[in-house]
């Protein structure tokens, strides 16, 4: 009786044991959470990004001459581009996009893209030289709002390698100036340090 | 029987595991209503062993242009470094979440025996209560 049993568990335990060993060679997919920290590697990444604009839209809405600007108004920004002067290939209009939207949400700001000026030009074109829309609908040239302020900005790194150990700073610094003075409105900047180390049983 | 207890000593190790990362993906939460007096500060605790390490205080709030701007202070209990991570949710005066998913889960240091202040801004106006997470990582 008891060697019956002492089989079975035997067998139960080698069951689950091969059923380890086959989920270790298949392929998983599962969906994460996008706001999770994340630290695959030590290449710029979606947290470094997200901590990047959260810090950006929090400083700048509650720069108090900014506070006081857009109290009553919400004034036109256009973003130009911001300069990437690290060494690696990083997508900087994924930064404004992220700092643009939130900006806009806040209610506080409204935007003008430049990336669709040719677009829009067609299309005015056609409404009002094609003959075919009725003049009545027809959106007006000439009649778009001016921007009153511009963002731009730099995005910097510097890396640091020893036999086991990767240290890259970024720093990214944004500013806000206004179009008809000239004058830089508002600054700021975010540093971001991360190092890497080989682990004893490194990979 | 004795094969049995075998098997037991083998996986034991591997349930204690298992049990620990899933700790880990709890925390403390600290929520904040400004306007109600009653529940202007509250603390949650849902990792008893993070709790004994982190500590959350001085929830301060103050309305920047009329949106809400949060100020609180984590401290390290122990003497050694701990890594943590923190969100910010913000709700409106129905309870209902502003702006879902977009602020992120951010990385912190904290250093043996340190305070740290953290900040949020809202994300507009309708704002009127937050919630802070944090957890190890």
């Amino acid at each position: 009786m008891l060697m019956k049993k002492n089989r079975a568990v035997i067998g139960l335990t080698l069951i689950a044991g091969s059923l380890l060993l086959l989920q270790g060679c298949s392929n998983k997919v599962a969906y994460q959470d996008a706001t999770e920290v994340e630290t695959t590697t030590i290449d710029f990444g979606s947290t470094d990004l997200q901590q990047i604009a959260a810090k950006m839209v929090d400083s700048l809405l509650t720069f108090p001459p900014i506070v006081e600007v857009t109290r009553e108004r919400r004034p036109v920004m256009f973003v130009d581009k911001i300069k990437n002067k690290t060494t690696e290939h990083i997508d900087t209009e994924s930064i404004t996009d992220t700092i643009t939207t939130r900006l806009l949400r806040s209610g506080k700001f409204r935007f003008i893209d430049m990336t669709k000026v040719a677009d829009v030009r067609e299309q005015l074109a056609f409404q009002n030289r094609g003959g075919m829309v009725n003049r009545n609908t027809a959106a007006q040239i000439g009649r778009q709002i001016g921007a009153e302020y511009m963002m731009y900005g730099n995005l910097s790194s510097i890396v640091k390698k020893s036999s086991d150990v990767k240290d890259v700073y970024y720093k990214f610094t944004l500013k806000v100036m206004h179009l008809e003075s000239g004058i830089i409105e508002w600054s700021d900047e975010k540093e971001i340090r991360k190092t890497r180390e080989k682990s004893l049983f490194g990979r | 029987m004795k094969n049995h207890h075998g098997l037991i000593r083998l996986l034991a190790p591997l349930l204690l595991v298992s049990i620990l990362s899933g700790c880990s993906t709890s925390g403390i939460e600290a929520i904040g209503k400004p306007d109600d007096a009653d529940l202007a500060k509250q603390l949650l605790i849902h990792n008893d062993a993070l709790a004994k390490k982190i500590t959350i205080s001085e929830m301060r709030s103050r309305k920047v242009g009329g949106l809400l701007e949060v100020n609180l202070t984590l401290t390290n209990l122990t003497s050694r470094d701990k890594t943590l991570a923190y969100r910010f949710s913000w709700f409106d005066a129905d309870g209902f979440e502003v702006e879902a998913e977009t602020d992120a889960w951010t990385p912190l240091n904290l250093h043996g025996a340190q305070s740290v202040s953290v900040r949020g801004v809202a994300p507009n106006d309708s704002v009127k209560s937050y919630r802070l997470n944090v957890k190890g990582q």
